[in-house]
């Protein structure tokens, strides 16, 4: 473990993403006490400029609202719906992925044409229609964006299961008699996680992206302030007050830089030969 | 004969030039350092050495002893982070050490070439052979046009490529292995360099195409007087190839000399261990085995092939063709072939890591093939298998206290017994018990192989089928392995089957030996009997390739 922080710790843009990501999450996590009153309140004139009203920092929307308030209380729902529509996919996709691998035959050829038919739509586009065919809410979201999103996830782990099953140490495996579920959860598939944990990180970046995005289209859940549905909402005032739409942008952009980054680091810490070839 | 030899003290210069004329390759006083948390300083340290015009140099030393990094200096191949830190490499008057890329572009091919140990990663898949010559050649503006042409077929002529009018138009893959180091040799001659880097050139390849290869560069070497510096670690090959050979222990030259004499009369301790681990081709004689048959095979049959499609014809291999053969208690089994003869095959059937399509496995009496593989799964304790290579065979995510336990609690036991005797035979496979608490890349080869063995046994088997266990080990390490097999088998008198395609090893474990050439077994019978007097025309060729015969004859 320590070997590991050591490698992470090499990489410089990965250390200032995990801090930028630790911050993000505080904010999260302490959102009802740093602003406790709900950001949909129209608790000051509008349109306050940042810096103009120390109440107020980063200034009011055109009703009014408190432009921090929201950005605080948006990181929940973008961290929330980034982590939790991430874990379902990565569940679904290492699931699907190494029956398809280690069983191969029928099994991998039923699972595969599924995870292509959903691969071959576009990823928003079908969000779009999920979310409005349930009718917007958070689980919804959330489940919209996990359906979307698992197929690369099933691919890769059923390419890693695929090379790792020749592998010596799984036949001894079946030598020793060992029960087929424990081969595959037990030997193979902890072989398999580190490119998966890389590229969840990155999913849970694009699905903060998608969930901005939907919230842009209107179909964001209303009982939860969000920085794409701040942005949609200010998008007709951009000449006006760019501000309100710039400050959700940047609040976007770092988070999934952070993540990016901290997805790379982790990359390279996971896998220390990939490193050291590019030293 | 040459016998220039001095031995140990330091940065001395071994096997002079004097009397001898300039000598082709002075290395002097060369020293390459290891980056910083490299498990030893320097790469290789203080060497010397020269090469002849037209001496065959061999380089011998077990893997990490720096053996490649001294020939790839010569070449300006140095992997990345390892520098020339001190000493000259001098080709002629030309320093290397000091030459700029360009020129080393220039030299290499002209001057110097290169053979590689893998043909098949030697080779450009995406290319046709010829192109790949055709590219040296007009990189150094030599033979242009159609000249270039001839001059292909001619090499591959001379290097023996039968065909060479049509294999001109061949892709790597389209080649045996054989052909391949034939091209690569084609390839390292194109512009007649003076001297030919080898770094285990005939190691990836099967015994006969071995014996082959070392004929051809022996021929090159007496036809173009080119120099070789051929790098392996089997003193077989050096044997047969060698004019002067230089010993590499850790980066450091221990020894140099005159081949016979370093074979025959070795000085420093290092190689005189080397060179008795090296096993014999004499059977040695061991316990005999018991009575009870324990493990039969009748009339096993397996054949590989693709289906035929829309567009491609169907394929089919005949991996192993009615072998017959029966392991008594306490027997040990060699079969023995080479690369794609079917014994792999035949090993993985008797463990049912493959399924046989016709033929019986009877163990004590039942045939395994009639169970169901539900349940074969609780027999299976009785027929254990010890891998090829120990590095990949063990699960590297794993403490060895699981590895080892894993298997016995699948079958029911509890995992503190199964941890006792883990703990036992840890002992008796020659390691501390502090070795369950570490993961399998923490360990050498041999070690590793080890705890394979250990592996195998906390099964209590009957029947140890063994695929190549040594062959990736080196051979002082392969001895000590091959000892252990020995007495674990006199101990807990086990029936083996021991996969090899190494006749030498072979003879110092097996009571039996079955000789397979594509998928048939074509000689079975008492080891004794069958080294003394081959019958079939294919066991007699195999034997006639075993590299170092003449070594042989000099240690009795």
């Amino acid at each position: 473990m320590s070997g590991f922080w050591k490698r992470y710790r090499r990489n410089w843009g990965a250390v200032a993403g995990l801090a930028i990501l630790l911050f993000v999450l505080l904010i999260a996590l302490f959102a009802p006490l740093l602003y406790p009153v709900s950001p949909w309140q129209m608790s000051a004139p509008p349109l306050l400029d940042p810096f103009e009203n120390s109440a107020f920092p980063l200034g009011t929307d055109m009703l009014g609202r408190d432009i921090a308030a929201g950005l605080v209380h948006g990181a929940r729902v973008s961290l929330l719906v980034g982590t939790i529509s991430t874990l379902c996919a990565v569940i679904a996709g290492v699931g699907i992925g190494s029956l398809a691998g280690y069983f191969g035959g029928w099994i991998d050829d039923v699972l595969m044409r599924i995870t292509e038919f959903f691969q071959t739509i576009p990823q928003l586009a079908m969000a779009v229609v999920l979310v409005a065919i349930f009718t917007p809410s958070l689980v919804s979201i959330v489940t919209a964006i996990a359906l979307v999103s698992w197929p690369p996830v099933a691919r890769l782990v059923r390419a890693e299961v695929l090379s790792l099953r020749e592998r010596e140490f799984v036949e001894a495996a079946r030598v020793l008699g060992r029960p087929t579920h424990l081969i595959l959860f037990d030997e193979i598939l902890p072989n398999a996680l580190p490119p998966v944990i890389v590229t969840a990180t990155l999913m849970i970046a694009t699905a903060i992206l998608t969930e901005a995005a939907l919230s842009f289209l209107g179909l964001g859940d209303r009982n939860f302030m969000s920085w794409g549905f701040m942005i949609g909402a200010a998008r007709s005032m951009l000449r006006e007050a760019p501000w309100l739409s710039v400050m959700p942008g940047v609040a976007i952009l770092l988070t999934v830089l952070a993540i990016n980054l901290a997805g790379e680091g982790l990359n390279d810490a996971l896998n220390p030969r990939l490193r050291q070839r590019g030293e | 004969m040459r016998s220039t030899r001095a031995c140990g003290s330091g940065a001395n210069s071994m096997g002079g030039s004097d009397a001898r004329g300039t000598p082709l390759v002075r290395v002097e006083n060369l020293s390459i350092r290891l980056p910083v948390g490299g498990d030893r300083p320097f790469a290789i340290e203080g060497i010397s050495f020269t090469v002849d015009p037209g001496e065959i140099v061999c380089v011998v030393g077990e893997s990490g002893s720096g053996k490649s990094v001294a020939a790839n200096t010569l070449m300006g191949l140095l992997p990345q982070g390892l520098k020339i830190s001190s000493g000259r490499v001098l080709l002629g008057d030309e320093d290397l050490a000091q030459a700029s890329a360009a020129r080393m572009r220039a030299l290499r091919g002209r001057e110097v070439s290169m053979i590689f140990q893998e043909p098949l990663s030697a080779l450009n898949p995406l290319y046709r052979v010829s192109d790949q010559i055709t590219e040296l050649l007009g990189a150094h503006g030599a033979y242009p046009g159609k000249a270039g042409r001839q001059r292909i077929l001619d090499l591959f002529g001379y290097v023996g490529l039968p065909e060479p009018e049509r294999l001109i138009e061949a892709y790597p893959f389209q080649l045996s292995g054989g052909q391949r180091q034939r091209v690569v040799i084609a390839m390292a001659l194109a512009l007649e360099p003076k001297l030919i880097l080898a770094d285990e050139p005939t190691t990836a390849l099967d015994v006969t195409t071995q014996a082959q290869v070392l004929d051809l560069l022996r021929k090159v070497r007496k036809d173009l007087g080119t120099a070789i510096l051929f790098v392996t670690h089997d003193f077989g090959v050096v044997a047969d190839i060698a004019d002067r050979v230089l010993v590499m222990e850790k980066g450091r030259l221990v020894e140099a000399g005159a081949v016979e004499d370093v074979l025959r009369r070795p000085q420093h301790s290092y190689t005189q261990k080397l060179i008795g681990a090296v096993p014999r081709l004499e059977p040695l004689d061991l316990p005999p085995p018991g009575d009870e048959i324990v493990l039969a095979a009748e009339g096993v049959d397996k054949r590989f092939g693709t289906p035929g499609g829309w567009f491609r014809k169907a394929r089919h291999v005949h991996a192993v063709a009615e072998a017959s053969f029966t392991v008594r208690r306490g027997e040990t089994l060699g079969i023995i072939g080479e690369s794609g003869s079917g014994k792999s095959t035949l090993g993985r059937s008797i463990v049912r890591l493959i399924e046989p399509d016709a033929g019986r496995i009877l163990f004590r009496g039942r045939d395994l093939m009639t169970i169901s593989s539900g349940s074969f799964r609780s027999e299976r304790k009785h027929l254990q298998m010890v891998f090829q290579d120990p590095l990949s065979s063990l699960n590297p995510r794993k403490r060895v206290r699981a590895i080892l336990t894993d298997g016995p609690v699948a079958h029911g036991e509890s995992r503190a017994v199964a941890e006792v005797r883990a703990a036992e035979l840890i002992r008796l496979v020659g390691l501390t018990p502090a070795a369950l608490e570490r993961f399998p890349h923490e360990f050498s080869g041999g070690q590793r192989q080890r705890i394979g063995i250990a592996r195998a046994l906390m099964m209590e088997p009957d029947v140890i089928v063994a695929d190549e266990p040594v062959s990736a080990l080196d051979v002082s390490v392969q001895a000590q392995v091959l000892e252990l097999f020995n007495e674990l088998q006199q101990r807990l008198r086990l029936a083996m089957v021991f996969i090899t395609h190494d006749l030498r090893v072979a003879a110092q474990l097996c009571h039996t030996v079955a000789v397979m050439q594509r998928g048939r077994i074509v000689e079975y019978g008492p080891t004794a009997s069958v080294f003394a007097d081959p019958q079939h025309a294919y066991t007699r060729q195999l034997f006639a390739a075993v590299p170092g015969k003449a070594f042989d004859s000099w240690r009795k």
